[in-house]
C-alpha cells in the first residue's frame, strides 16, 4: 500500500500520485469530476454549437468567478466538519449594496471594506458555532435572516446605485482574454488551497473535520479553526458579491442571494467529503466549473431557464448518491485490507 | 455451583448451531464452528479478541449472513442473515443498546416482535413487571427516562430486556464488564434464576473467574476455529488459558524495582477534587516510575487520569510538576506542562483513523514544524520515522491511513502520538485494550525503556493482569479515595482486588 | 443530550402566557374575533410545515426540503385543479408523499446526514419549481374553493385550521401509541442503540419524511387553493419559520426529544408574536430580524450554553434523588 514517505525515486512518486488520485472515495469521487469536466469541454467544442465562441467562453467565466469564489469559502466550512453555511447568499447580497453604496471610495478600499465586514459577519457566526457549540446549519439559517433584514434596514429594499468606477473588476481582462474576475478567483482558490494543505491551521482544520473528538484530546485549535473557516467564507460571500455588483456597480438584496447553493452545489459535485476532513478546495472550483459548463451548455443549447434549474438539482443530487455510495464502499474495501494483514 | 447436577451432552438441543463458516476478503472469520445449546444451561464462549466470537454472536442476531452453515432453535431451522426473532435468541451486547431518551419501559419493549401495530405502555407495565420480578430485578424503576440511570443500571436493563422477551435463548456478551461485585451476583443470579426455568444461555466472558463461578459448560473459539466444549468443572483455569491462546501463557520478565525512591517528585498531586468523583486526593509520582491506579468503575481512578490530562476542565487542589505548581484547565494546559494523555477509546478519542499514520504521529505537535504558520514536511518526516521506529511501526507504513492498520499497531500510532510530544510524564488510559499479545508486550517493552530513561508513567487499567505486568507501583481508589500505595516487591492481585472492591476498612460495603 | 428540553419548557410556558397578555393589554384588536381566526389561519400553514419538520427531528434527522415542497405543491395543485381540488390537493400530497421517501430511502442506504441529501432535494424543488410556473404566477380564478376553505367556523377556526388541527392530533396518536412511534424516538435518541435493539429504524425514517414530505405538500396545497395563487419565487422565511417554531417547541436538534403538544404551543408562539408585532405596525423586515433573533437565541440555547444551564439544575436534582436511587 502507500509508502508515501519512504518514495524517493520519480517514477515511485508518479505512481504513488496516480494511487492517490483513486485511493480514497473523495479523490476518486474528485477525480472524476475532473475527467468528466474535461470530457465535458471536449464534447461540447465538438458538439455543441457556439460553445466555442470567444464571447461564449468569455460568458461562462464570468458565470464561474463568484461561484468559484463563495464555493471555495464553502469547501473550508465543509471541511471543517460542519457541513454547510447558508448564510453565504445573504452575505453576497449584503456584500453588493456595501460595495455599490461605498465604490465611490474607489475599488481597492471598497473591496477591502466589504471583504472585512464579510469576514466579521463570518466570524460572529463562527464563535457562535465553535465556542458556543450551536447548530452549524440552524446557526446560519438565523444570520441569513438577520443579514437580510439589516440590509432592508439599511436600504429600504431598494436597488442601490453605486457612483463610481467598477469597471477593472467588472470588465477588465488580463491580455483581453481572461477577466479579472476569474483572477482574483484564482488568487483566492490558490490562499485557500496553500493555507488548508500546507499551514498547521489548514492541517488542524482538516483533523478537526476529520475527527472532532480525537482532535479535541489531541489539544488542537478547535473554536480558533471553526471561527477561521466561517470568518474565511463570510469574505469569500461578500468576495464574490463585490464580483456581482462591479459589473453593473449597482447592489441589491436580490443579488447573488442564491450564492448558498450554488456553492454547495460545486461542493458536493466537485467531491469534497461532506463527512469533513476529506477533499481540497480546487475540488469545489472544478465543481463550480463543472455546474457553469453544464448550465452553460444548455443554455446554447436553447434550454429553458427553467430546465437548467432542475438538471442543476439533478446533478447535485446525482453527486451526493454517487460520493455517498464511495464513501461507504471504501472503508469496508479497507476493512478487508486491514483485516487481512 | 449446580454444574455437577447437569447433564452435560443434552439429548434435543435448545440451539444447535452447526458448521458456520464466514470469511471477510482473504481472512476466515469463522471455520466450521458449531454449538450445541441445551435448556437450562449456562455455557461460558471464551477467545481472544479476533477469535470468532463476535463473528458467531452477529450470526446468531442475524446481523450477518453466514457463508454456509446452519442454525436452529428447538429444532426449527433459523432464516439465516435476517434478524432473528427476539423471543427465539435475544442478544444482551457489550455495547449497550440503550437509548438514553426513553424510559425504563419503553427500552425494554423496543424491539419486541410481535403483531399488533400499537403500543400501550399501560397495558404491558404489570406484565413487564412480574416477569421482572420472577427473575430478580424487580427493583428496575420502569418509568425512569434510561439517561438518569447509572451505566450499570442501564446494563441490568439491558439484561431486563432480554428477560422481557421470555427468549428461548439469552446471549450476554461480556456484561459484567462495567459491573460493580453487587450487581455481577445480581447479574449470576439473574442468570442461575433463568437457567433454572428453562432458558439457554450464553455467556461471553474475558474473565477466567466468572466463567468457572456461573457456566456448566464452556466452549472456546481460537482464530476462527472451533478447540473444545467441556464440562467446566473439568477444566482447570489453565487449561482454558492454554486453549484460547494455543499455549502457556508466560509471564514477562520479572524488573526489579526501579531506584525511584530517593529522587525528587516528577509529578506531586496535593488535594485534588474533581466534583464527587475524587475526594482529596494526594500522589507522587518519581521519574523514571510507572504508576498503575486501579478502581472499579466509577471509583474515580478514571476520573483521575482524565483530570491530570485536561479533560475535566479546572479541578481544585494542587499539581505541581518537578516542583514548579502548574494550573491544569484544558488539554492544552497539561500538554504545556509536559504532560501527555493517551484515551482509553483509540477509535474515537485517540487517533484519526482516516488520516495517515505520520499525520497522526505529529498532530499534537504541529507548532513544533510550523515556521510562520507553515508546516516543514521534512522535519515532519524525520520524526516521524523516529517514532515509528521508537514503537516499532513499520516506517513503510507512515503513509497509510491509520483505520488499515490492525489494532496493535494503531494503539502504538496512539502513543507514538503522545510520545512526540516529549512529554515529561505520560499519562495511559487503558494503555493496551483491544491489543493482542504479541504488540502487548512489544508496547510494554516500549513504556519501559522509556521510563528508563526518566519519563514518569501513570496509568488506568481494569486489567489486573495487565496491572501486575507493567506497574512499577500500584495506588488502589475505592470511592474517590487512594486506598493504598503498593510497591513492586509486595505486588499481590488479591490484595489489590480487596482494596478496589472493599476499601480500606475491612467492613464489607457492596457484597449483600 | 440537550439543555434545550428544559429550557425550552420554560421559556415556551412563560411567553404562551405573557405573549398574548402583554398584546392583550397593548394592542386594541388582538383578542377580537377576527383577529383569533387571523392566527389560527397563520398556524393552519405554519403549523403544518413545523409538524412535519418535528417528526424527522424528533427521528433525529431534519427536512431542509419543507419549504420548497410546498413550493412545489402549491404549483401542482394550481396546474391540476381542473381535475377538481380534492384531487389537485390529493395529487399534490402524492407528489410529496412520494418525494419524501425518497429522501428517506437515501439515508440507511447512503449512510449521510440528511441534511445533504434534503439539500440536494430542495435544489431540485427549486429548479422544478421554476420549471412548472414557467416564470409566471399560476392563478385560478375560481374562489368557491378559496372561500369554502377559509369560511369561519365556531368564531375562530376555519376548515384549513381544522385539518392543521387535526393532523396535530393524529400525529401525537400515532406517535404515543404506536410501536412505529415509539421507534421514531428510539431512532433520534440513540440511533445505534435502536438498531441493536430491534427498533425498525429504516421504516421509521422513511414514515417521518413521508409525513414531513405530506404535511408540507398539503400545507402548500391548501394555501395556493386559499390564496387562489402559486409562484416558485419561495417566501424566503418559510424555512426559518418552521425551524424556529419546531426547535421553540422543544423539539431537540439532536432528536428523540419533542411532542407534536409541544411543538403546537411553539407554532402559536411564533404566530402569536408575529401577529401581534403585525398590529403594532412591524414591518416585514422586523419581523424577520426578530424571527431571526429568535432562532439564534433557541439555538444557543440548544448547545453549550444551554448545556451549561442544564448541568447546574441536574446537579441540585441529582443531590435530592441522591438518597431515594433505587440501589438494592
Amino acid at each position: 500500500m502507500a509508502e508515501a514517505m519512504a518514495v524517493k525515486t520519480t517514477e515511485g512518486w508518479v505512481s504513488e500520485r496516480l494511487r492517490r488520485m483513486v485511493a480514497t472515495p473523495h479523490e476518486l469521487h474528485a477525480t472524476s469530476i475532473r475527467g468528466g469536466t474535461l470530457v465535458l469541454i471536449i464534447v461540447a467544442v465538438l458538439f455543441v454549437p457556439h460553445f466555442a465562441e470567444f464571447g461564449n467562453l468569455q460568458s461562462i467565466m464570468y458565470s464561474l468567478a463568484a461561484v468559484g469564489i463563495g464555493a471555495v469559502g464553502m469547501a473550508l466550512v465543509t471541511l471543517s466538519g460542519n457541513l454547510f453555511m447558508l448564510s453565504m447568499g445573504a452575505t453576497a447580497a449584503f456584500s453588493t449594496v456595501v460595495f455599490a453604496s461605498l465604490i465611490s471610495l474607489g475599488l481597492l478600499p471598497t473591496m477591502l471594506l466589504v471583504v472585512a465586514a464579510g469576514t466579521l459577519i463570518g466570524l460572529i457566526q463562527g464563535v457562535l458555532i465553535g465556542a458556543a457549540d450551536t447548530n452549524p446549519i440552524i446557526t446560519t439559517i438565523a444570520a441569513a435572516s438577520m443579514i437580510t433584514g439589516f440590509g432592508v434596514l439599511w436600504t429600504g429594499g431598494i436597488t442601490v446605485v453605486g457612483h463610481g468606477q467598477a469597471t477593472w473588476l467588472g470588465f477588465g481582462r488580463v491580455f483581453g482574454l481572461i477577466p479579472n474576475q476569474i483572477l482574483v478567483m484564482l488568487i483566492f482558490a490558490g490562499i485557500a488551497g496553500f493555507v488548508m494543505q500546507k499551514t498547521r491551521l489548514g492541517r488542524e482544520i482538516r483533523l478537526i473535520g476529520m475527527q472532532r473528538d480525537v482532535a479535541r484530546v489531541a489539544g488542537l485549535r478547535l473554536i480558533a479553526a471553526t471561527m477561521f473557516c466561517y470568518g474565511f467564507a463570510g469574505a469569500a460571500a461578500a468576495l464574490a458579491g463585490s464580483l456581482i455588483a462591479s459589473s453593473s456597480a449597482q447592489g441589491n438584496l436580490t443579488y447573488g442571494i442564491d450564492l448558498d447553493f450554488n456553492a454547495i452545489a460545486a461542493v458536493l459535485v466537485g467531491g469534497v467529503s461532506i463527512r469533513g476532513g476529506r477533499g481540497r478546495v480546487g475540488d469545489a472550483v472544478v465543481g463550480a466549473m463543472f455546474l457553469s459548463i453544464i448550465g452553460n451548455v444548455l443554455l446554447v443549447s436553447g434550454v429553458s431557464y427553467e430546465y437548467q434549474l432542475v438538471v442543476k438539482g439533478a446533478v447535485v443530487l446525482a453527486s451526493v448518491i454517487i460520493g455517498a455510495l464511495l464513501g461507504q464502499w471504501a472503508p469496508r474495501l479497507r476493512r478487508r485490507v486491514g483485516a487481512a494483514r | 455451583m449446580t454444574a455437577a447436577s447437569l447433564s452435560h451432552k443434552p439429548a434435543t438441543p435448545v440451539l444447535a448451531a452447526r458448521d458456520l463458516s464466514k470469511r471477510y476478503g482473504g481472512i476466515m472469520a469463522l471455520q466450521s464452528v458449531g454449538l450445541d445449546l441445551g435448556a437450562g444451561e449456562i455455557h461460558g464462549l471464551c477467545g481472544e479478541n479476533g477469535a470468532g466470537k463476535s463473528t458467531f454472536i452477529k450470526i446468531l442476531g442475524g446481523l450477518v449472513r453466514p457463508d454456509s452453515g446452519e442454525i436452529s432453535v428447538d429444532g426449527r431451522p433459523l432464516a439465516l442473515g435476517q434478524r432473528t426473532d427476539p423471543q427465539l435468541i435475544s442478544i444482551v451486547h457489550q455495547e449497550l443498546a440503550i437509548v438514553p431518551t426513553l424510559s425504563v419501559l419503553d427500552n425494554i419493549m423496543l424491539g419486541m416482535g410481535g403483531t399488533s401495530p400499537f403500543y400501550f405502555a399501560h397495558l404491558v407495565r404489570t406484565q413487564v413487571r412480574q416477569g421482572l420480578d420472577e427473575v430478580g430485578l424487580a427493583h428496575i424503576p420502569l418509568d425512569r427516562k434510561a439517561s438518569a440511570l447509572s451505566l450499570a443500571e442501564r446494563q441490568l436493563v439491558e439484561i431486563a430486556r432480554g428477560v422481557a422477551r421470555r427468549a428461548r435463548v439469552l446471549l450476554l456478551d461480556e456484561p459484567t464488564a462495567t459491573l460493580s461485585d453487587a450487581e455481577i451476583k445480581r447479574v449470576f443470579d439473574t442468570a442461575r434464576l433463568l437457567r433454572d426455568k428453562g432458558t439457554a444461555l450464553v455467556f461471553v466472558s474475558h474473565r477466567l473467574d466468572e466463567v468457572f463461578a456461573l457456566t456448566d459448560r464452556v466452549t472456546v473459539f481460537r482464530n476462527g476455529q472451533h478447540v473444545l466444549t467441556e464440562r467446566t468443572s473439568d477444566l482447570t483455569s489453565r487449561d482454558l488459558v492454554k486453549a484460547m491462546i494455543g499455549r502457556d501463557l508466560v509471564r514477562g520478565t520479572q524488573k526489579p524495582l526501579s531506584v525511584a525512591a530517593d529522587r525528587p517528585a516528577r509529578l506531586a498531586i496535593a488535594g485534588l477534587r474533581c466534583g464527587d468523583a475524587l475526594k482529596p486526593i494526594d500522589l507522587a509520582l518519581a521519574p523514571g516510575e510507572i504508576a498503575g491506579v486501579v478502581g472499579q468503575l466509577g471509583s474515580g481512578a478514571d476520573v483521575l487520569v482524565e483530570a491530570l490530562a485536561g479533560l475535566r476542565g479546572l479541578v481544585d487542589g494542587q499539581i505541581a510538576i518537578d516542583g514548579r505548581a502548574v494550573v491544569i484547565g484544558s488539554v492544552r494546559d497539561a500538554m504545556k506542562a509536559g504532560i501527555a494523555y493517551v484515551p482509553e477509546d483509540r477509535a474515537g478519542k485517540g487517533i484519526f483513523l482516516d488520516a495517515p499514520v505520520w499525520m497522526n504521529l505529529t498532530a499534537s505537535v504541529m507548532g513544533r514544524f510550523s515556521r510562520g504558520g507553515v508546516m516543514q514536511r521534512a522535519a515532519e518526516r524525520e520524526r516521524g520515522l523516529e517514532l515509528a521506529a521508537m514503537f516499532r511501526i513499520d516506517p513503510g507504513r507512515l503513509g497509510s491511513e491509520v483505520a488499515t492498520l490492525s489494532g496493535g499497531n494503531q494503539q502504538k500510532v496512539a502513543l507514538g502520538k503522545a510520545a512526540a510530544l516529549t512529554p515529561r510524564i505520560l499519562i495511559l488510559n487503558e494503555p493496551t485494550r483491544g491489543v493482542d499479545i504479541g504488540a502487548r508486550s512489544e508496547i510494554y517493552a516500549t513504556l519501559r525503556r522509556l521510563a528508563e530513561q526518566g519519563l514518569a508513567i501513570l496509568f488506568y487499567s481494569t486489567d489486573l493482569e495487565e496491572v501486575l505486568e507493567l506497574a512499577d507501583r500500584v495506588v488502589t481508589i475505592f470511592r474517590g479515595e487512594v486506598v493504598r500505595s503498593i510497591g513492586r516487591d509486595a505486588l499481590d492481585g488479591g490484595e489489590i482486588l480487596h482494596d478496589i472492591l472493599r476499601g480500606r476498612d475491612d467492613t464489607i460495603v457492596l457484597t449483600q | 443530550m440537550s439543555g434545550a428540553a428544559w429550557l425550552t419548557r420554560s421559556i415556551r410556558l412563560v411567553l404562551l402566557v405573557a405573549l398574548p397578555l402583554g398584546f392583550a393589554l397593548t394592542v386594541k384588536h388582538f383578542l377580537s374575533l377576527d383577529n383569533l381566526y387571523a392566527i389560527f389561519q397563520s398556524f393552519a400553514f405554519l403549523g403544518l410545515l413545523a409538524l412535519g419538520l418535528s417528526v424527522t427531528m424528533i427521528a433525529g434527522e431534519f427536512d431542509l426540503s419543507v419549504a420548497a415542497m410546498a413550493t412545489v405543491a402549491g404549483l401542482v395543485t394550481i396546474k391540476l385543479v381542473v381535475l377538481g381540488p380534492v384531487a389537485a390537493v390529493l395529487c399534490a400530497v402524492m407528489v410529496g408523499t412520494v418525494i419524501g421517501i425518497g429522501n428517506a430511502v437515501l439515508l440507511p442506504w447512503l449512510q449521510i446526514s440528511s441534511l445533504v441529501t434534503t439539500v440536494g432535494t430542495m435544489i431540485l424543488l427549486n429548479g422544478v419549481g421554476f420549471w412548472l410556473a414557467g416564470g409566471r404566477v399560476l392563478s385560478y380564478d375560481n374562489f368557491d374553493v378559496s372561500d369554502a376553505l377559509d369560511q369561519t367556523l365556531l368564531g375562530i377556526f376555519s376548515p384549513r385550521s381544522l385539518i392543521t388541527i387535526l393532523c396535530f392530533l393524529l400525529i401525537a396518536a400515532f406517535l404515543q401509541f404506536t410501536k412505529l412511534g415509539r421507534d421514531i424516538y428510539a431512532s433520534g435518541g440513540h440511533r445505534r442503540a435502536a438498531i441493536q435493539s430491534g427498533a425498525r429504524v429504516g421504516l421509521a425514517l422513511v414514515v417521518c419524511f413521508a409525513i414531513s414530505g405530506a404535511f408540507a405538500a398539503l400545507a402548500g396545497s391548501l394555501i395556493s387553493l386559499s390564496l387562489a395563487t402559486a409562484s416558485a419565487t419561495l417566501d424566503s422565511t418559510t424555512l426559518l419559520q418552521a425551524a424556529a417554531a419546531a426547535i421553540i417547541g422543544g423539539v431537540a436538534l439532536g432528536g428523540g426529544i419533542g411532542s407534536p403538544a409541544s411543538v403546537a404551543t411553539g407554532v402559536l408562539i411564533l404566530t402569536i408574536l408575529n401577529n401581534g408585532l403585525g398590529l403594532l405596525s412591524a414591518s416585514s423586515t422586523e419581523l424577520l430580524l426578530v424571527n431571526g433573533a429568535l432562532l439564534l437565541i433557541v439555538v444557543l440555547l440548544d448547545g453549550k450554553a444551554g448545556q451549561a444551564l442544564m448541568d447546574l439544575r441536574r446537579k441540585t436534582a441529582q443531590t435530592k434523588r441522591r438518597n431515594v436511587t433505587w440501589q438494592g
